[in-house]
């Protein structure tokens, strides 16, 4: 699988570069990403070359979107266009005022789609999801933080740990069935588990990968869907519009049955691209439905870690391993060890960190640095 | 009739080129433009090194369009635009008296496709032996970019090189690397 990916990467038709990519280029994120999907191509590397060196911003682009449309006229965004949009803004604009009259944040919610359904971003309708928590709010009001402390989603990749040995080994290995983990007194009280014990097994289970990020395979104990809210077409089946186009597609909010691997899929995929708020919000969406899933618990507090919220991300990682669950065990400890350095709780990151060095696993030569460091 | 979905979202780009002999709608030339305008206008601004004068030539090149493709047979219709949006550029500057190399409009790369017999694990050595027997620069390149997903930037720090240098290190090292294992029979062009 690994060979497969190398060899799709490096020279597999990847698709041509969006503007959304090349404006994110152009904001110095993703860049090997983009880079990479550039290089499949001599269209796509000469026209971010020419986007890059000019150093005009692709947001320039409305000028000559300006000039098409007055010279075609376009039919893209011709005035049945115009209409669709007004009718489908004020069908769910009536919608939403009669279901959720109290709550101030749909409304704004819905201001933001419209204009994410301005002509120069066609944002496909299923991207637009409806939330209304407080915890949202929180989460939309936040900021990634800077590029050096960010934990980059490529750097915990299957991948990533080709050419790095140690790495490799530690993920490749054919699946450990537990670890026994001696606990020392000090960091004892750092792990759950009755005073009078000192040894703990940690149990690990199945693995399975998507977007090749680590994950724990639910498959056979996640039954229930996770509900979605989602603006749906109403009306003409999508077969028939075609025939029928002077029917508006009316469009109303749906509570919509997702799988948890689907829905788990879809939101690592957000996760790879470092759009952490979203991420978020989805792993909370699974923690609504599966309060003790490790996945949402541990890439949901990575979204919170690199948001700048410590003490939650903290709060996610405790609860991402635990003994029936170990897989996850020696990252939570370390990103957690991590979080309490940014929170200047140098003492117990020191402790954490001890551990994590005197395991041998993973992250014990990078925890050693570190601790050199503190010192 | 009007609609108001992209009746063409769902066509391929190479079967696009094939519905300019039939009509050549303006909802046609606006699905290309939502594809390609930006990556049009990039090439512009790569050569030309203007904006008004990129605009200016990506709108001319929708003028043309049309014409050109009820002409000619396009199998690969983006590889095509790029060498005619390329060759548009090139013929400004000629104007212009600034010397450049024109492009066989002819010469349509095809997207590389690998073989499915190359997929399977035990290659991965192959692919290795590849990669070390490239030039110093162009395997330390490869190498960062692909197996540790730095970025130009990262390569540029990290080997001291220019990054344009670390461009075309990569680029030179992947068709190299492409050149190798064909000799190996391991890819065949679509």
């Amino acid at each position: 699988m690994i060979i497969l990916n190398l060899l799709n990467r490096i020279f597999g038709h990847r698709g041509s570069l969006s503007r959304d990519e090349i404006s994110s280029y152009q904001k110095k994120k993703n860049t090997h990403d983009i880079e990479e999907k550039s290089l499949s191509d001599d269209f796509d590397s000469d026209a971010i070359d020419g986007w890059t060196d000019s150093g005009i911003p692709i947001e320039e682009m409305s000028s000559l979107d300006e000039m098409f449309q007055s010279k075609y006229n376009s039919s893209v965004w011709s005035s049945s266009t115009i209409l669709f949009f007004t009718l489908f803004f004020i069908v769910s604009g009536v919608i939403l005022t009669f279901t959720y009259t109290s709550n101030q944040h749909d409304e704004t919610q819905l201001v933001e789609v419209k204009e994410n359904r301005q002509p120069n971003t066609i944002i496909p309708i299923d991207a637009i999801e409806h939330s209304t928590s407080e915890e949202d709010k929180v989460i939309n009001s936040l900021e990634t933080i800077s590029k050096e402390k960010e934990v980059q989603p490529s750097s915990l990749k299957r991948i990533a740990s080709t050419s790095d040995s140690d790495k490799s080994d530690t993920i490749q290995n054919t699946p450990i069935d537990q670890v026994t983990v001696t606990i020392s007194p000090e960091v004892q009280s750092n792990i759950p588990v009755e005073e009078n014990r000192n040894t703990l097994v940690y149990h690990f289970v199945d693995e399975f990968y998507l977007h090749d990020f680590k994950l724990i395979d639910y498959r056979k104990f996640r039954d229930a869907p996770i509900k979605k809210r989602k603006l749906v077409p109403a009306g003409t089946p999508a077969d028939q519009e075609y025939y029928e186009s002077e029917d508006q597609e009316d469009f109303v909010w749906k509570d919509i049955d997702i799988s948890y691997v689907d829905y788990l899929d879809e939101t690592m995929s957000y996760f790879e691209k470092s759009n952490y708020k979203k991420a978020l919000k989805r792993c909370n969406v699974i923690l609504t439905t599966y309060e003790d899933d490790i996945n949402a618990h541990f890439y949901g507090g990575l979204c919170y870690y690199n948001l700048g919220q410590y003490e939650k991300a903290i709060t996610h990682f405790e609860k991402s391993y635990n003994l029936e669950f170990g897989n996850f065990r020696q990252e939570a400890i370390w990103f957690k060890a991590k979080a309490l350095i940014e929170m200047t709780e140098l003492e117990k990151a020191k402790q954490l960190l001890q551990q994590i060095a005197s395991e041998n696993k993973f992250y014990a030569k990078e925890a050693s640095s570190l601790l050199q460091k503190l010192k | 009739m009007k609609r108001s979905k992209r009746k063409y979202q769902k066509i391929s780009d190479n079967e696009l080129a094939s519905y300019f002999k039939d009509n050549s709608s303006n909802e046609l030339l606006s699905e290309i433009y939502l594809r390609f305008g930006h990556l049009m206008m990039g090439t512009c601004l790569k050569y030309l090194k203007n904006k008004e004068e990129a605009e200016d030539t990506v709108m001319e090149l929708f003028e043309v369009l049309p014409q050109k493709l009820q002409k000619h047979t396009v199998e690969h219709f983006k590889s095509w635009l790029y060498m005619t949006t390329k060759n548009a550029c090139l013929m400004r500057l000629r104007k212009k008296n600034i010397p450049s190399q024109e492009i066989d409009e002819r010469i349509h790369a095809a997207p590389e496709e690998i073989n499915t017999k190359f997929l399977e694990e035990e290659k991965y050595s192959t692919l290795e032996e590849a990669v070390e027997n490239l030039k110093e620069e162009q395997k330390t390149a490869v190498r960062l970019f692909y197996f540790k997903r730095q970025s130009y930037q990262e390569i540029s720090k990290n080997m001291n090189l220019p990054i344009k240098k670390v461009k075309s290190a990569i680029q030179n090292g992947k068709r190299n690397l492409k050149l190798k294992l064909e000799k190996n029979d391991n890819f065949k062009s679509a």
